[in-house]
């Protein structure tokens, strides 16, 4: 199968958090604390989706 | 109740969600070929993501949504739902069933049902099937519209035909791969959108220990035992005693046994995943695979409503459920109210996207399911049979467009009669509970018979219907809760009536189908090779670790623990 599963959702999470991390440092307060930390968990999540292509067959 | 008013980063993160599916549809469209390709994609999917999509082709947004809200209404009881009504009978088809499905090389449920019995049971569970199918996606659509409209102030047309339009779009290219892809991405997305809504409730409200005092107070308040939100099973001596207004047995039979191994053993939507899975070893373990986020789930999907309940009735707080017209707190709208007072901007956005994505991938599920039985089991069957593959492929596009068109009718056929939702409830349960008795006849006595099975399901579903129309649930006025041709026997509650109802159906179908096979002829034992248990050879795994009775029961430990330490 051409399309990697694992990389899709590594990417789409990469995209979603990097965007919840970057919008945290422009906010303030509540909305800085909780998008930097949750923006930030989901970022390693979809780097680890990456580092599992490395792991096995291509999906 | 207040609309919510998105940031830009919410709505940058919706975009980015819908690009991401779309490009999914459009990847795949170049390996979408053959019918094979676009019904059960190629049989190449790897155990791990059929797994996925095995699970969360059952994460639908009224799933999600209802799970909460039944969290709020009836405690930690709804994980019920999960720990006896689920895990159990997805072990049994990982182990039991799969190499039946699998091994048969039957392209769908249906096709099964005619192998092991004859045409006319295959035409009727298709049949019924495909209307299932479409009524459930139209109601999935018209939820997500209302939902948007209620929450969002988005116009509710709009909604419905941009997400109509969206899952057409990658069913159409990518068939059941795109499907699954995507079914997977909703996992992921539900994951990292409601971790940080229990997180940051559990933290609002003083952790697990400060919740479960909450909640005591909750229940000495609604006039139960202290504990009844948060003990699984201490409470189901008296139906009574619960919210739920269940007893143990109904519990267990009902719901532990009849409606959820009619369900996961027998729903073509579910059992589709794991026959597209690249190997019997692959399609076994897929059950089981999905078995372990289910049992996890309840803590993802019912904890919010119970903080919801604890916050709103605990009195010390600004969040309240909204209340109905009626008075009665509206308990559908917990997870959108959570959502609204726990998450800022950017969170948001990822909450409401995995809420939309259950919503289409609930819709994409259904959609592929009865593309795959309306060509097979019902043109190829009975309109044009023999055709060639590149001509059912065509069929099969043609299809999605057709039951994309028909869940939109559908959707707006629940906007004109409100209680549509109810009524596609009792449709499964009459005719997905005594379709267990019919499997679990055909697959493990070969006396069984193709006459005995359709009549069985026949007499099933009138004396299931004939149950409903004589009981009625307390509270409740004669109609479609019930009742309708006299009342010759009250239930506690809906819930309790649901798992008598499915008992009944069962039992019928169960004792119609042992008495009718035995005075019919059975099929020849040659023709049963590969159906039946008796005649069919024990698949080996390849997986030394793996083997699939091992890991069942393992999780069947884990999960029975769960419920000692709930109890």
């Amino acid at each position: 199968m051409a399309l990697d599963l694992r990389i899709v959702i590594g990417r789409l999470l990469l995209a979603i958090g990097l965007q919840l991390f970057v919008y945290g440092f422009l906010s303030e307060g509540r909305a800085a604390a909780m998008n930097i930390a949750w923006g930030g968990v989901i970022i390693i999540a979809g780097g680890v989706f990456h580092l599992f292509r490395r792991l096995g067959k291509p999906v | 109740m207040d609309r919510l008013v998105l940031a830009p980063i919410d709505y940058s993160i919706i975009l980015t969600y819908v690009l991401f599916v779309l490009g999914i549809g459009w990847l795949l469209k170049e390996k979408t070929k053959t019918c094979e390709d676009f019904f059960h994609s190629g049989h190449g999917i790897p155990a791990w993501i059929a797994g996925l999509a095995f699970l969360s082709a059952n994460l639908g947004a009224q799933e999600v949504m209802g799970m909460a809200a039944s969290g709020a209404k009836y405690g930690i009881m709804t994980a019920h739902f999960y720990w006896v009504g689920a895990v159990p009978a997805m072990l049994f088809v990982g182990v039991f069933m799969m190499p039946f499905y699998y091994g048969s090389k039957a392209r769908s449920v249906p096709e099964y049902l005619r192998l092991r019995f004859d045409e006319k049971t295959r035409g009727l569970n298709a049949l019924s099937f495909a209307a299932m199918t479409i009524f459930s996606s139209g109601v999935s659509l018209y939820a997500l519209g209302l939902l948007l409209s209620a929450l969002l102030g988005w116009d509710f047309d709009a909604s419905v035909l941009a997400a109509a339009a969206i899952v057409l779009v990658y069913v159409f290219f990518g068939g059941l791969t795109s499907a699954i892809y995507n079914e997977v991405l909703q996992f992921f997305l539900i994951v990292a959108g409601f971790l940080p809504l229990v997180i940051a409730g559990l933290q609002d409200v003083g952790g697990w220990g400060g919740l479960v005092k909450r909640l005591d107070a909750v229940a000495v308040k609604q006039g139960f035992a202290s504990g009844t939100y948060t003990q699984l099973w201490q409470h189901t001596a008296n139906p009574a005693a619960n919210p739920m207004g269940v007893e143990w047995f109904g519990l267990s039979m009902g719901l532990g046994f009849v409606l959820s191994f009619g369900y996961w053993c027998t729903d073509f939507l579910v059992v589709q995943r794991a026959m597209a899975a690249e190997s019997m070893d692959a399609a076994r373990r897929t059950p089981l695979i999905a078995a372990v986020p289910k049992m996890i789930f309840p803590f993802l999907v019912i904890v919010p409503g119970l903080i919801a309940i604890a916050l709103t009735l605990g009195g010390d707080a600004s969040f309240k459920l909204p209340a109905k017209p009626d008075g009665t707190l509206n308990y559908d709208m917990t997870i959108p109210m959570m959502l609204a007072y726990y998450f800022p901007p950017g969170l948001l956005g990822l909450g409401l996207t995995a809420l939309m994505a259950s919503f289409m991938s609930g819709m994409a599920g259904n959609v592929t399911a009865f593309n795959t039985v309306f060509t097979y089991d019902i043109y190829g069957a009975y309109i044009r049979p023999n055709a060639s593959d590149s001509h059912y492929l065509k069929v099969g596009r043609l299809t999605t467009v057709a039951g994309i068109a028909a869940s939109i009718m559908a959707a707006y056929a629940a906007v004109r009669f409100n209680n549509i939702m109810d009524l596609l409830q009792l449709v499964f349960a009459f005719v997905n509970a005594p379709l267990f008795a019919t499997f679990l006849l055909g697959m493990f006595w070969k006396r069984a018979t193709g006459h005995g099975a359709f009549w069985g399901l026949l007499l099933a579903t009138v004396s299931a219907a004939l149950h409903h129309g004589l009981t009625l649930p307390a509270h409740s006025v004669p109609g479609l809760k019930g009742g309708w041709l006299g009342i010759v026997n009250n239930y506690p509650s809906e819930m309790a009536q649901n798992f008598w109802t499915a008992i009944w159906a069962f039992s019928v179908c169960f004792l119609a189908t042992f008495a009718i096979s035995m005075v019919t002829k059975p099929k020849p034992d040659e023709e049963l090779r590969g159906l039946c248990w008796a005649l069919t050879d024990r698949p080996k795994s390849d997986h030394r670790g793996w083997r699939p009775e091992m890991v069942a029961i393992g999780i069947l430990v884990a999960v029975g623990a769960l419920n000692v330490v709930f109890w």
